[in-house]
This record gives structure tokens, sequence and C-alpha cells, in this order.
């Protein structure tokens, strides 16, 4: 008896949870197949006329695919370009000795608890002496810089980079350039991978620093844009829910096709992550 | 050998490079900035030395406590309901492996997929008049209006604890996933229940992650804002509804720069406070 009432109680809660998790994406995809009309007078979770009228008229008559491609590149180029630096500085941190190497971990594990939105206002500041607001890398640069990064880097280089391996390729004459790219990288590869995606996820939702940075509607980020369509409240909220949505429901599809395919490599990466310190 | 001598200077320089330009020169330029008080029409914002009398004013300003005492509140509420509820998920997805497992898993991730913003504009959405969860408060009879300013702190809540669950249970997934089994072994042989497994084996090895996630909850809570920022234009969230919020609104709105900056430097100051208490305990652990 108490073994059916416990599956009872067990259900009942994954059956609420699952629905809290799911039930706001679910939301989504059947809203951005309504018209603004019908959102609020309709079943909100189930269809009603689905048309695709939102995806149209977000791609034909709003700045949105810009927002999209926009997003897609800085992220990219943001994940690509801090990954890089980060295994090149935690290499050269977990496999050399030298003169400050402490004092620059120390410096990292500080620079880890530093928000960087707290930092946004000078960011901005500096960037407009460089010329890079309103620039591509006014977003990917300070995006880039990931003291997480770096850490997680040494200590992956650490426990799984062999020193006679390396030790090896340079009695075979191979040049430090050549024993990184060639050893170094492919051992690095699970960590460059998961910090790629952690670093593009970040930029990706990053909403603070481009709205600083940013200041023309051409060369909004994604969630900036959709929000800035809020903010401005255009007197067609048919229109501007359209864009809001159709925005919405790729950007969220997107993200999870990357996390979908790329799985276990967060999972490890979360599991490191926790155990700094 | 030929171990280029500096060749290790070579792969620090790309990442040191960005890392000065925009976490030391941004944090030092801000901490500078404080300690001025420039007039509106000066041409440089490094005028009128006025030492840590910015500070003062931050610990005399009415908005910025309320801001901190909205977070503290907020941080009580959440951070409780958050841990329990990731330690529950993680515990009955553990005791799952397989499909059950893998698909719950991707479930309860699939919000941190969501960015912020789209986020709350969608939860925006559902809490109006004829949203989902407006229809579902009128159906249990609770106030529905959750967008007022007295319950805004909710719709928050509800937010949130949404898009952060399924982020810190896959870390204590991570965890559990860690655990020797010999321990478990060990404790079948003793003839331990399932109960008796999770309050002494499970829960204490835990316990390092949960502080780990703590303390990252924490600093973020007073950074908040592009919850709240997206939730002015629905309600009517004051401008000092969080700290982080305030102090975009002193730069972007009120325009005093040096004040803004004294207010972002106490930010930075109280994470590396709550960072220097966690990794301490740390340490102590290990």
């Amino acid at each position: 008896m108490s073994r059916i009432f416990n599956y009872i109680v067990t259900a009942l809660v994954v059956a609420v949870l699952g629905a809290y998790f799911l039930v706001p994406l679910w939301w989504l995809v059947v809203s951005s197949t309504k018209l603004y009309s019908a959102v609020f007078s309709t079943n909100p979770l189930w269809f009603d006329r689905p048309t695709l009228f939102n995806y149209v008229y977000a791609f034909d008559h709003s700045e949105m695919p810009l927002w999209l491609v926009n997003s897609l590149i800085e992220s990219g180029s943001a994940g690509a370009i801090g990954a890089l630096f980060a295994a090149m500085a935690g290499y050269s941190l977990a496999k050399y000795r030298f003169k400050g190497r402490n004092f620059l971990v120390i410096v990292i594990s500080v620079a880890l608890m530093i928000p960087s939105t707290a930092i946004a206002f000078p960011t901005f500041v500096l960037e407009q002496r460089l010329s890079l607001v309103n620039t591509y890398f006014g977003v990917i640069l300070p995006s880039a810089v990931s003291a997480f990064g770096a850490y997680f880097m040494s200590i992956y280089a650490q426990e799984t980079i062999p020193q006679d391996v390396l030790d090896a390729a340079r009695v075979d004459g191979a040049s430090e350039f050549k024993v990184f790219r060639s050893i170094v990288l492919p051992y690095l590869k699970p960590a460059f991978v998961t910090l790629f995606i952690f670093i593009f996820a970040a930029t990706w939702n990053n909403y603070l620093l481009p709205l600083f940075v940013l200041r023309q509607a051409s060369l909004y980020m994604l969630p900036q844009g959709l929000a800035s369509v809020l903010i401005n409240g255009s007197t067609f909220p048919n229109l501007e829910y359209a864009i809001q949505v159709a925005g919405s429901a790729i950007s969220v599809a997107l993200m999870i096709a990357l996390f979908l395919s790329l799985e276990k490599y967060i999972e490890a990466g979360l599991g490191l992550g926790a155990v700094r310190g | 050998m030929n171990v280029g001598r500096y060749s290790y200077i070579f792969f620090l320089v790309p990442f040191f490079s960005l890392f000065m330009l925009f976490i030391v020169v941004p944090v030092a330029y801000t901490f500078g900035l404080s300690l001025f008080d420039a007039p509106p029409s000066a041409a440089s914002l490094f005028t009128n030395y006025i030492g840590f009398n910015q500070y003062l004013r931050v610990l005399r300003d009415g908005v910025f406590w309320q801001g901190y005492e909205n977070m503290l509140y907020f941080t009580l509420l959440w951070l409780p309901l958050m841990l329990i509820l990731s330690i529950l998920i993680a515990l009955f997805l553990d005791s799952r492996r397989g499909k059950i497992g893998a698909l719950g898993k991707v479930v309860v991730f699939l919000p941190y997929g969501v960015p912020t913003v789209i986020g709350t504009l969608m939860w925006g959405y559902m809490f109006t008049p004829g949203g989902v969860v407006h229809d579902l408060l009128v159906f249990f009879g609770l106030p529905s209006n959750i967008l007022a300013p007295q319950y805004i702190l909710y719709a928050m809540l509800l937010i949130i604890v949404w898009e952060w669950t399924g982020y810190n249970t896959v870390i204590l997934l991570a965890g559990l996933g860690s655990i020797p089994s010999p321990l478990y072994e060990a404790a079948k042989i003793d003839g331990a229940s399932s109960w008796q497994v999770t309050r002494f084996i499970k829960l204490p090895m835990l316990r390092k992650y949960l502080v780990f996630i703590s303390m990252l909850t924490i600093i973020g809570d007073q950074l908040l804002f592009n919850e709240p920022f997206i939730l002015s234009n629905l309600s009517s969230v004051s401008f000092g509804f969080t700290p982080n919020l305030y102090v975009y609104h002193v730069t972007y709105f009120l325009e005093e720069f040096n004040y803004s900056s004294a207010v972002a430097f106490v930010l930075i100051l109280v994470s590396l406070i709550v960072a220097v208490i966690g990794i301490r305990y740390f340490r102590s652990e290990s």
C-alpha cells in the first residue's frame, strides 16, 4: 500500500516539475504559430489556426535576421578566440616552470570572481577610446576573456598531457609551436569544446554589454533586438509580437540544438568547474 | 633538448593582453573614477578629487540599501527553494540511470539554453491576463496580478528558479557521479537502507558542490539585471530594485559617472568578499 502511495506521489511531483520546465517552451512553440489577436483569447497551450505569419513577417520586415547573424558571428568568434587563448595560456601555466607563474595563477583566480556586469560601463568608456563602439570586436574581445577558461585549461592540461610525450617531441626537434599544435591541442580538445560552448552561450545570452556597446539597430544582438522591440513599443502589437516570438523560437531552437549535440562535453565541464577553488 | 626558453611568454601574451585590457583596466578605471566628483560641464571625469567621499554617499544612499535589502530577501527565498529542488531532482535522476535519467537531465537543463532576456519576455506574456500562469493563478484562487509591484519579486522567483535549477542540478549530478562505487558496496554489505545511503553518503559528498552553488548564487543575485530590466517594461519595477539595476540607472539616465563607479566598485568588493569566504571554506575542507 505504501509503495503505491510512494509511486503516486513521485509521479505527481515529476509531472508538476516536468510541466514547470517544459510548459514555457511548449508555449513558445504554440504561440509562435498564432497571431497576436489570438494569443490571449485561445487556449494558450494548444494550436489554433496555425500560421507562419510571425516567421515570415520577422524575416521579411524586420532586422531580426541581421540580429541573428550578428549573434552567431559574435558568439562564434568569442567562443573560438576565447577557447584558443585560454588553451595557450592554460598550457603555458601548467607545463612550463617560470618566475611569476604562481602570481599569474593567483591573479586569474581572483579575476574569476569579478562580475563582468559590474565593469560594463568602464569597458564601454575604454572602447570609445579604442573606437570599438558599434563594431563586432567591441563585443567579441571582452567576451573572449575568460578567467575561468584559463584556469580550467591549466587544470585540464596538468591532468591530461603527459610530460614525456612533450619531451619526446622536442628531442625529435619539433618546435614549440609544432608541439602545441600537434600534441597539446589534440589532448585539450574536450576542454576546448566545453569552453567554446560556455563562452558561446554566455555571449549569446549577454545583454548588458551589447546594450552599452552596440547602439545601432542593425548591429544589435538577438536578445537585445527582441527586447528593443518591447521597449520601443510600436503601435502595432501584432507586428511587435511577431518579431519577438519568431526570434525567440529560433534563438531557443538553435541553443538547444547546440546543447544536445555537445551534451557530454557540457556535463564534464560543469563537473570540473564545480570542484575548482 | 631544445626547449625554447621563452616560448611560454608567446603562449601567455594573447590571453593576458585581453585580460589586462578588458578586466584589469576597467576595474582600475572604475576605482579611479570613484575618487572624483567631476561637475557635469567638466572636460574630464577625473576632475575634483574627493577621496573616498563617494563611498560615504553610497553608505547613506537609501535607494542603494533598498536594492540590497530586496536582494537579501530574494536570496533568502530562492536559494533554499532552488537548492532543495536541485537536490531532489539530482537524487531522483541519479537513482534512475539509463533512458529516464538521460531524458530528465535534458528536460531540466533546457531552460538554461534560453537567453534570460528571452525567457523573461516569454514569462511576461504568460503572466499577462489570458496567459497560462495568470489563468492558473486564477484557477487556484491566488492573486493573479503577479506583475503588480507587491508581487513582482515572486514573478522573478518563478523565472529565475526556472532558469537556474537545471544548471545546478547538472552540477550536483556530476558530484554524485564522482562518488566512488566501493562506498556504495560497503554500505550495501552493512545493510544500509536507501535513505541511509542518501543521508550518510550522498548528501555529505554533495556539500562542497552546494557551497559552490550557493556562492555563485549570492554573487549573482546582487548583479541581477536582465530579468528586472525587462520586467520593468511590463510592470513598475523601481530603478533601484537590484543593486546592478541601480548602477545602470545612475550611469545611463542620471549620467553621474563618478558616483555610479563607486556603486559598481562596491558590488565588485562584495563579490570578492563572498568569494574569499567560499574559497576559504574549500581550502579548509581539502
